[in-house]
């Protein structure tokens, strides 16, 4: 294993573990500034498309304060989640030398008694920055991106 | 459809409603016949299939159809989507052009208009008439400000006539752009185990806006620096208002129905507004909710574009409603979970089985064109609805 693979690895098993853990603002300070959090529907084309969430750091502080105000109402109870990652592989680089990593995820989650499981394929960049790799940009196509959904409040 | 329950008595004269209208098969299947078998039900946008060959797969009420602009005259037709052989559904993409409709199951093949094009090795059929069997098309379909609705009933009000006060209000809606609005953008998929109703009447409920989406309150408070107006706007602002359209349609004024605007940051659409039975407008949307079965809906939420704007001011239009609306909005899901998912574990209890649907009754007042006006978080709109309710169900509205 290349030394950038083994490092896209750690950073992929410790994001999911910090959102398994709920730790999220630790799990905030892994992305850049600059970053986009994108969840597709349809082709993806989120100009002309509505997503399922195309954030920047912005819209994903505010998705972080909304879960810890705590009167986030669809996740009370809260989702419990494993993340299951596999299939990790490097695919390059991005024209701003980013690491472009894909995985395959499999998402279990608990609430209310039910059990949903979300499969996706997920693409990170990972920016190399003086503290490590930060994630510039994640997009996380969801199997199931196009069925009627219930509740993705929880974050991916 | 036989009821054994008189749906007049499901709703005191002081304006208790009876739990079972949300729960019971028997109403759900009375409601398929008396209210989506009746009523004029919209369908789709015009947008959607602008030119001769278009087609968009959707629901009329609770069944499958194929609203199809016609290859050769250009006239838009709703058609069951249901082969006329065996039933099977005959097309199965969300949108498109096609000429035909060929079923996979027999092959037997329907112009875009409906008719019967042709059976395959049809020398075993010798009296077959071919001309009856053509895709049904619903009897009536008409248009009003580029949304067509459509009717299973052969007879019955025009759509003018059925719409009534909410044109006013589908006028303003369709000049939301500077060269109107297109619904080009897809559409948030969202369904829940619980009642249609419970969808509509959420969508022009005024009075939960604070309490359900408090988490949301606190995002706004952080984004503008202070507490956010809506709340005091709700409660005090006298240019807000509810309004009981009739023919079961409501709205709420956020100020001017030309200019307003909730200062929510949900979508800029001035007001909120109900269609009897199952269309909606919030936000930046049109709300399209599907009944399934008495404990199952799918709601379908389609931005609203606007035409001569550019891709970015449409792209923000798309970012705000993302941020409140969906799967994964940071306010949609909570009128999941407390407006759908917690009343109707509630309604598993039936000991007193009523709910009480009579705030600002006192106090809301009739205009002098008909329609009933009461204060903002007033149940006047959840009134309005179960008012067109008992009437398409047969009951007498004296209420």
């Amino acid at each position: 294993m290349s030394a950038d693979l083994a490092a896209a690895y750690d950073l992929l098993v410790r994001e999911g573990e910090l959102l398994d853990d709920r730790r999220l603002q630790d799990w905030l300070a892994l992305y850049t500034d600059d970053c986009v959090y994108h969840v597709p529907q349809g082709t993806g084309d989120e100009i002309h498309h509505v997503q399922i969430a195309y954030d920047d750091k912005r819209r994903l502080s505010e998705r972080v304060l909304r879960l810890e105000s705590g009167f986030a109402y669809s996740q009370e109870p809260r989702s419990i989640t494993v993340h299951v990652i596999g299939s990790v592989r490097l695919d390059g680089e991005t024209e701003a030398g980013d690491l472009v990593v894909r995985s395959s995820q499999l998402i279990a989650e608990v609430r209310r008694g039910i059990q949903s499981d979300y499969a996706a394929r997920v693409t990170h960049h990972l920016a190399r920055t003086p503290d490590g790799l930060r994630i510039r940009r994640k997009v996380i196509r969801l199997a199931n991106a196009d069925v009627p959904l219930g509740n993705l409040t929880f974050l991916l | 459809m036989s009821l054994t329950v008189d749906p007049g008595t499901l709703i005191t004269e002081d304006w208790r409603l009876h739990g079972s209208v949300y729960t019971d098969p028997e109403i759900f299947a009375a409601e398929r016949e008396r209210i989506f078998g009746k009523c004029w039900l919209y369908v789709a946008h015009e947008s959607e299939v602008r030119e001769p060959g278009d087609y968009k797969t959707t629901f009329a009420g609770t069944q499958p159809v194929i609203v199809a602009r016609g290859s050769d005259d250009g006239e838009v037709r709703v058609l069951i989507n249901r082969c006329r052989h065996r039933g099977a559904t005959v097309c199965q993409d969300e949108k498109g052009s096609a000429n035909f409709f060929r079923c996979a199951y027999h092959g037997w093949t329907y112009r875009n208009n409906g008719d019967l094009r042709g059976i395959t090795y049809d020398d075993a059929y010798t009296t077959l008439d071919r001309s009856k069997l053509g895709l049904v098309r619903l009897p009536r379909v008409d248009s009003y400000a580029g949304f067509i609705f459509a009717s299973f009933a052969e007879e019955g009000p025009s759509l003018d006539e059925y719409l009534g006060h909410a044109k006013r209000y589908l006028d303003i809606i369709a000049r939301q752009g500077p060269e109107g609005i297109r619904l080009s953008a897809g559409a948030h998929n969202l369904t829940y185990e619980g009642n249609w109703k419970l969808q509509v009447e959420n969508t022009i409920d005024n009075y939960h806006f604070g309490f359900v989406h408090r988490s949301f309150m606190e995002v706004l408070a952080e984004r503008i620096g202070q507490a956010p107006p809506i709340m005091k706007k709700i409660l005090h602002d006298p240019t807000w208002r509810t309004i009981d359209l009739g023919n079961g349609h409501a709205v709420h004024e956020f100020g001017d129905p030309e200019t307003g605007n909730n200062q929510g940051q949900l979508g800029d659409l001035p007001f909120n507004l109900i269609v009897f039975p199952n269309l909606c407008f919030v936000g930046a949307q049109l709300r399209h909710v599907l009944p399934k079965r008495a404990n199952k809906t799918v709601v379908r939420l389609y931005p609203i574009m606007h035409e001569g704007e550019s891709d970015e001011q449409n792209a923000a239009i798309l970012r705000t409603h993302e941020g409140f609306y969906g799967p994964a909005g940071m306010g949609g899901p909570d009128d999941i979970e407390i407006a759908f998912d917690r009343v109707t574990d509630g309604m598993e209890a039936t000991e007193d089985d009523w709910l009480v649907l009579s705030r600002g009754l006192e106090r809301e007042r009739r205009a002098e064109d008909g329609t009933i006006v009461g204060h903002a978080a007033d149940e006047v709109p959840q009134r309005a609805f179960y008012r067109g309710w008992l009437a398409a169900m047969g009951a007498e509205v004296n209420r």
